[in-house]
């Protein structure tokens, strides 16, 4: 199919997939219903044995697989279990962003901000309140192509995040990330900041499959900190001179 | 009784199998990854959505997974088919291209290698795959001249 004039594999898949679909009773209506695009692309495949062939081994392929599989049973169970709900998918695509209503994306503002609110975590207070003067960290998701602000929702291994700080009156960021174990926190990344100037940090990362969530501590100092500072910082978490935010990002789907 | 799951499966595993393959060989890899493309697409809300819809979901998630599946087995040798498949002229020798195969799956951001292989692979048009992608067109081959500038720079640096 890298011929100019083959169809791709998505369009001969299609075609296989819509007649694999139809319903012996739906066949004639749907024949008839046949696009001129249809029309092209049966003539191809009726003048190019490629084609012809591809289209013939899917259709053996269906002939075998009528009963599921036992790695598809266990999921069928769960499917009519009462309580099942499907699990969402981002859709992706420009177009679909374009047709977003207003009160949808306002809607996302809001979800977005109030997220950000729950984020701000000075070291006395609980996780909902803030203090004046407090940084602020957004969460930007990459997840199969389209990019959200984080809204809560666990995330899934192949994942981008992107931080986005608003660092008050604090100059400078050091990120870390904690395992599991709890052991000394690795150090990801540290950059300089313009205090009251909100900034995306130039680095993202990649979610893993391991564990069931990422831990990240954003230490917010006065100063520039070395990597061995900021963590001597870390364990003493003097308010006048670092803010520490702790993010968990639940993990769906991780081993 | 045919359910939704079982009807789903009958129409869109054999396809997915076969997309797999070009992309990862006739072997247990490619088995692997369909399957996990459809538990995935059995547990989502998409098991009743149309067929386009579907199939372009199924087409960006096993491309995505078998990026990845290579990525973490690069060093294997078994991967040369993916690196055949996405030479322009795919020359015969096996060692460049697996040298170009290494390159590619360290060096290259993971859009413009999935624009790559569902143009190479599965010789998907430009508008196929911003359909497939979620993207816009004019990013689409943006992504793919980026990666043929890639490819030449490789090639140039091989034959120098």
């Amino acid at each position: 199919m890298t011929a100019p004039n083959h169809p791709s594999y998505l369009e001969l898949d299609r075609r296989a997939a819509e007649r694999a679909s139809e319903e012996p009773g739906t066949l004639a209506l749907a024949r008839e219903q046949t696009t001129a695009r249809d029309a092209a692309l049966d003539q191809h495949v009726a003048d190019c044995a490629q084609c012809r062939a591809h289209l013939a081994a899917l259709a053996e392929a269906r002939k075998a697989s009528d009963t599921l599989p036992p790695w598809l049973r266990e999921i069928e169970a769960q499917r009519s279990a009462p309580g099942f709900v499907a699990e969402r998918v981002v859709h992706s695509g420009v177009t679909r962003l374009r047709r977003r209503p207003l009160h949808t994306t306002l809607i996302g503002a809001a979800v977005a901000c109030a997220a950000a609110f729950a984020l701000m975590r000075g070291p006395s207070e609980s996780a909902y309140d803030t203090t004046k003067g407090a940084p602020s960290v957004w969460v930007h998701v990459q997840h199969e192509g389209v990019r959200c602000t984080w809204d809560g929702a666990p995330l899934m291994a192949g994942d981008q995040i992107r931080l986005e700080l608003a660092p008050e009156n604090f100059r400078h960021v050091t990120v870390f990330s904690v395992g599991a174990s709890g052991a000394d926190p690795t150090f990801l990344h540290r950059a300089p900041l313009r205090p009251h100037a909100r900034s995306a940090l130039d680095k993202a990362w990649q979610l893993d499959a391991r564990g069931t969530s990422e831990r990240l501590l954003i230490v917010f100092a006065k100063d520039e900190l070395s990597v061995a500072a900021a963590r001597k910082m870390l364990r003493e978490r003097d308010p006048e001179q670092v803010q520490v935010i702790e993010l968990v990002l639940p993990k769906r789907g991780a081993l | 009784m045919h359910t939704e799951l079982t009807r789903a499966y009958r129409v869109y595993f054999p396809l997915l199998v076969r997309k797999c393959a070009r992309m990862l060989g006739d072997g247990h890899e490619a088995q692997d990854i369909a399957q996990e493309t459809f538990i995935r697409f059995s547990r989502s809300e998409l098991l009743t959505a149309d067929t386009r819809t579907v199939t372009a979901w199924l087409y960006r998630t096993s491309t995505r997974l078998a990026i990845d599946r290579l990525r973490v087995r690069r060093r294997e040798t078994d991967d040369s088919a993916i690196a055949h498949a996405l030479s322009r002229d795919a020359p015969d020798h096996t060692v460049e291209l697996r040298a170009l195969l290494h390159t590619l799956l360290t060096g290259v951001p993971e859009a413009e290698l999935e624009a790559a292989l569902l143009s190479r692979v599965d010789g998907l048009t430009q508008p196929e795959i911003a359909d497939v992608m979620g993207i816009h067109e004019r990013s689409v081959r943006r992504l793919l001249v980026r990666f043929d500038r890639r490819l030449e720079s490789i090639y140039q640096r091989s034959d120098a």
